[in-house]
């Protein structure tokens, strides 16, 4: 199968998924097994053939030519495989979940449609490609999201494509403009057009094409659609939307960090500690981008605005690896990259598994769930070991890199922001740890079963994924490398179990060993220790108190509020609220101009025309 | 727990450790506990012998109810008493737990924390001082060693006769589970 | 040679558990004698600990067992990880964010056991903890980064190794402030006595480990002698120049540990946001100092 089968099959397919799904809604989510499973298998085929693969197709627009190409490389596969991959399991378990809703049928026809223009943006050769997909990307997107069922999807959703349409625009504007230029789009061209020009104009190009990549990445300024299109979203598309769809702005991002190196560009500027002013920036964005997401996350009382700002948080560590821009934070972004969509689609999954059966978002409403869904919490427990980088999981070694990166280089504060980040997700992953699987079982909840079979499918996957990675970072690093050998990056030493970092080397398997011999003799002592009695949750010390109400007896709300007192203030100053501010004002300021500009008066009318012609004139002369 | 088990020489190397090693937990109930500050503290210092205070019932080995208990803390101290863990002792603090005390007339005390509670030792006196309380400490420890002190046992044996004691003046006493 | 490495595992193991304990006894005898009081006996905790294996216990269901064997498993596998003196199983290059983060398995087995207990006393305790686990790590952690910088490993041994030949190479003389924030960042770290709030026995029943009795807390116990082992270890081999010498590495530690318990004897409670607070003003300043100086 041709790449461009590979694309265009998702998206005829959406439509006879749609009327399928009409009459039997289980089907729409079958019909994306099968397709996701067999592009799966083809994207696995294809591994290796780099460049072989490329397509084209020429296309006459009114006097201008327009090439569009594809092509495989590392990276599109690696990103094509981590899309399909999470689309398959999403569908897996969209199964059973969504017997009930009612829009189950536009949820699987927009699925589709994303993979297939997911897939078109990564294996895009050329830029006008990747635009395309893009705006087919970020409309079916739009439209999942604000299928929410929620009474913020809606606000949210338009959130997303205000910020989203901006991007677009500046980004069809650069694309003509280099266009116009050198009349191709071919990724290698433009880059090698915007290294021959000065160095400002290619910024200034660079800044407008970057934009809607860091828009969807959710970096700071432009982060604020993230919690709200997290939230709002169905269950099932959320593990998606931060899983995958957040990737896809680091890929554009390492596009032009690493494609068009970047580096290269800046090569003269201004530097610091060896690194182009320009990139340090960038980094130090992701380093707020940190920041902001870990001490909002720590605020949050609804469970999966929680784990949206947590994913504002990690994405900032990949940018500001890929930032550095050194082998080490080019690895150690990539990891990260990979590991992210891995427990972040595992906590998304999870909390839909929990939603899906509480029907709540609430931490608060819910609790003591771990003895009616334990494989869910075991699941939700690998993730966040995952999330908060502890051994032997996947995320401990990314994060292991991108330290080793920054360390390497001295740079303090990015390091700070790093280390806030990372010790802060031990608060806010154990908030839904606590609140929602241990403490008091609501009394409600009392008859809540595990989720069924097929929706346990993908969480035991995804599981042993995590601490495969975590014990054989090879696997990842294999992959890595070819990327890091295609883009001409010096690549970083590794074996099946060992990463060589800046300052030592990591080895994997000594750590699991020891792991395993810890709990061993902490298992013996227990064991061998007196048998102990089985109470009850409630059977608890209370002063002596009787406590008839779990509800009461469950401590979840405001779980952080000694922490949350520190930042009262910051959080008070919402930059949500503050570009909504500024929309109000602007709407207001149209309405003035329109009240006195459009006077509904012929002569002013005419005052304007004559007005413009005066000007015209005088450019005319000026010129 | 099996007897063989029990009666082996690992367990009278934990009745060994157990003798000097004691947490307590005390119910500040009366007047009594005032005097319990100068036994903790530099004056008289009761760490010494291994006895340290206890934050909550599961830590706990002793129990000491230091003065009068009112029906309403009564229901309080057998919810206490009932989630310490085996081995556990209970200690008699002043004679309001003996006989009443000054509150032998009081409709609303009981008179005999024994009817209520298996108690181990009594330290008389109202109220009983430091030295007092040290010595009865002591003689607990010793009473440990003879394996004398077996009310936590007697309570679960006689348990119905506990439950009667304490319903008639408690009414039905709720029970966790 | 596999039985000999698991014959070392335990050696180690149970001797850092028995030095663990013989510093908690010290430390008992060392605050009564602040205190104007004799004390325990230093034994105190042996007997403490065998008497609560002897102990009957409750359980509050599976999480609760598995978070304490969680807890006193991490902590064990930190510990191979420390060099004490030259006794180490495994020497890996790169140990020393390793072993910060392993330490937090340790916490995460701890606070999923009391938190699975049900009491919301427990949970405050661990809100408290991971609360001011935040103030703490940041100052420590860009003070450890300044010593992979400046030593050119992120290995305990190398940076052992790079401060051999004498007193004035230690760390303590090249990285004052940073010796000194890490110190302040070590109180809290191993939870001494301005930096007690999660524990805080008044107000919160002891916070964490309310529902832990027996064997439980008897594991909980053992786990914190060897944390105190490992922590204690730890800084001597970073900022002390460690020691070839097993028994100078004690008494390394000895000091470091002594020091510590003498400066949590005198001192009140902090606030837990205060607390924070504290960590971020001066420590922080003085680590971000240290920093500059030695990275420009």
């Amino acid at each position: 199968m041709s790449l461009s089968q590979i694309i265009i099959i998702p998206i005829i397919i959406s439509i006879f998924t749609y009327l399928i799904s009409k009459k039997f809604k289980t089907a729409g989510s079958l019909i994306n097994i099968i397709l996701s499973g067999y592009i799966l298998y083809t994207i696995t085929n294809i591994y290796g053939k780099w460049d072989i693969l490329s397509q084209s197709l020429n296309i006459n627009i009114m006097g201008n030519n327009f090439n569009f190409i594809l092509n495989n490389s590392p990276l599109a596969w690696l990103l094509g495989i981590m899309t399909v991959g999470s689309v398959f399991l999403i569908s897996i378990f969209s199964v059973s979940s969504q017997k009930n809703i009612n829009n189950a049928a536009s949820f699987s026809f927009l699925f589709s449609i994303l993979m297939g223009s997911i897939l078109g943006v990564v294996f895009a050769g050329d830029l006008m490609t990747l635009f395309i997909f893009w705006e087919l990307m970020t409309w079916s997107s739009f439209f999942l999201i604000s299928s929410g069922k929620k009474e913020g999807a809606k606000k949210a959703s338009y959130r997303y494509l205000i910020l989203s349409t901006i991007g677009a625009y500046l980004m069809i504007t650069s694309i003509f403009i280099i266009y116009s230029q050198i009349n191709t789009l071919e990724f290698t061209q433009v880059a090698n057009y915007l290294q021959s020009i000065p160095a400002l104009n290619s910024i200034i190009l660079i800044i407008m094409m970057g934009i809607p990549f860091l828009i969807k990445t959710g970096v700071f300024p432009v982060h604020v659609w993230v919690n709200g299109a997290h939230s709002n979203a169905p269950k099932e598309f959320s593990p998606f939307l931060s899983g995958m769809m957040l990737k896809i702005g680091t890929y554009g991002l390492m596009l032009l960090l690493y494609l068009v190196p970047l580096y290269n560009i800046l090569d003269t500027s201004i530097k610091f500690r060896g690194l182009p002013i320009f990139n340090y920036i960038l980094a130090l964005f992701g380093g707020i981008t940190i920041i902001t997401g870990t001490i909002l996350a720590i605020r949050q009382e609804d469970v999966k605005k929680l784990v949206a700002f947590s994913s504002i948080s990690q994405m900032g560590y990949i940018v500001m690896a890929l930032a550095i821009t050194t082998p080490l934070g080019f690895t150690g972004g990539l990891l990260h990259l990979m590991n992210h969509m891995i427990f972040k689609t595992t906590i998304f999954l999870t909390m839909a598994a929990v939603i899906y059966r509480t029907n709540t978002t609430k931490m608060s409403e819910m609790g003591g769930l771990i003895f009616r869904m334990p494989v869910t919490f075991a699941a939700y427990l690998t993730a966040i070991i995952a999330l908060a980088g502890i051994p032997p999981t996947n995320g401990f070694i990314s994060k292991w890199v991108i330290y080793q990166a920054l360390i390497q280089k001295g740079y303090i504060f990015l390091s700070v922001a790093a280390f806030f980040g990372s010790i802060g997700s031990f608060m806010y992953v154990f908030k839904p740890l606590s609140t929602v699987f241990l403490g008091q079982l609501k009394p409600i909840h009392k008859d809540i079963k595990e989720v069924p079979f097929l929706m346990q499918i993908p969480m035991y996957i995804l599981m042993a994924l995590m601490v495969l990675f975590g014990v054989l970072p090879g696997i990842q690093m294999n992959i890595i490398n070819q990327i890091a050998r295609y883009l001409n990056i010096e690549t970083v030493q590794s074996t099946l179990y060992t990463i060589t970092g800046a300052y030592g080397a990591w080895n994997s398997l000594i750590i699991f060993n020891v792991f395993v011999g810890g709990f061993l003799l902490a298992l013996i002592i227990f064991v061998f220790a007196k048998k102990s009695e089985l109470v009850g949750l409630m059977d608890t010390y209370t002063s002596g108190e009787y406590m008839d109400d779990p509800e009461a007896y469950h401590y979840a709300y405001k779980y952080y509020r000694p922490f949350d007192r520190i930042f009262d203030s910051f959080a008070a100053k919402s930059l949500t609220r503050a570009y909504d501010t500024f929309a109000r004002n602007i709407t207001k300021l149209g309405n003035l101009l329109g009240k006195t500009i459009v006077t509904g008066n012929g002569q002013s009318y005419a005052f304007y025309m004559i007005l413009l012609m005066v000007i015209l004139a005088f450019a005319g002369w000026m010129v | 727990m099996k007897e063989k088990y029990k009666s082996s020489k690992w367990q009278e190397v934990i009745n060994w450790a157990q003798k000097r090693s004691l947490f307590m937990l005390h119910y500040c109930t009366g007047c009594g506990a005032i005097e319990l500050p100068p036994t903790m503290t530099s004056r008289y210092d009761m760490s010494r012998f291994g006895i340290g205070p206890a934050a909550t019932p599961r830590q706990a080995d002793i129990l000491l109810i230091t003065g009068y208990l009112s029906t309403k803390t009564l229901r309080r101290v057998v919810y206490t008493y009932e989630q310490m863990q085996d081995p556990k002792f209970v200690m008699g603090f002043g004679s309001c737990t003996i006989n009443g005390g000054m509150y032998w007339d009081s409709y609303n005390t009981i008179k005999q924390l024994d009817k209520y509670l298996p108690v181990d030792l009594y330290i008389a006196g109202c109220m009983p001082r430091p030295e007092a309380i040290l010595e009865g400490f002591l003689d607990l420890k010793e009473k440990i060693e003879n394996g004398e002190a077996k009310g936590y046992k007697k309570y679960k044996e006689e348990y119905e006769y506990y439950k009667t004691n304490q319903k008639k003046v408690l009414g039905e006493v709720k029970r966790r589970q | 040679m596999i039985i000999i490495t698991i014959l070392e595992f335990l050696l180690i193991a149970i001797f850092a558990m028995a030095l663990g304990l013989l510093f908690m006894g010290i430390a008992r005898k060392v605050v009564a004698r602040t205190q104007k009081r004799i004390g325990p006996p230093f034994y105190q905790p042996y007997l403490d600990v065998l008497k609560l294996f002897g102990k009957d216990a409750i359980t509050h269901g599976f999480i609760f067992d598995f978070g304490a064997i969680m807890a006193f498993g991490g902590m064990i596998a930190t510990l191979f990880f420390v060099p004490i003196g030259s006794i180490y199983l495994y020497s890996m290059s790169g140990t020393l964010l390793l072993v910060i983060y392993l330490m937090a398995i340790a916490y995460l087995g701890m606070a999923m056991a009391t938190v699975g207990s049900g009491n919301p006393l427990a949970s405050v305790g661990i809100s408290r903890a991971l609360t001011q686990m935040l103030g703490y790590e940041m100052p420590f952690i860009v003070v450890l980064l300044t010593l992979i910088y400046s030593s050119g490993s992120s290995s305990i041994v190398g940076i052992m190794q790079a401060q051999q030949g004498g007193f004035m190479n230690w760390n303590l003389i090249n990285v004052p402030l940073g010796t000194l924030v890490a110190f302040i960042a070590l109180l809290g770290l191993m939870g001494k006595k301005p930096f007690d709030a999660p524990i805080a026995p008044s107000e919160i029943a002891s916070g964490p480990v309310v529902e832990h009795g027996g064997k439980y807390l008897g594991l909980l116990m053992l786990q914190h002698a060897v944390s105190i082992v490992v922590k204690t270890a730890l800084f001597v081999n970073l900022f002390f120049g460690g020691a070839s010498n097993i028994l100078f590495f004690l008494l390394k530690m000895l000091l470091v540990w002594l020091l510590a318990t003498l400066i949590g004897s005198v001192f009140p409670r902090f606030k837990v946001e205060e607390g924070v607070l504290f960590y971020w003003k001066w420590p922080l300043i003085g680590a971000l100092i240290q920093a500059v100086i030695i990275i420009f």
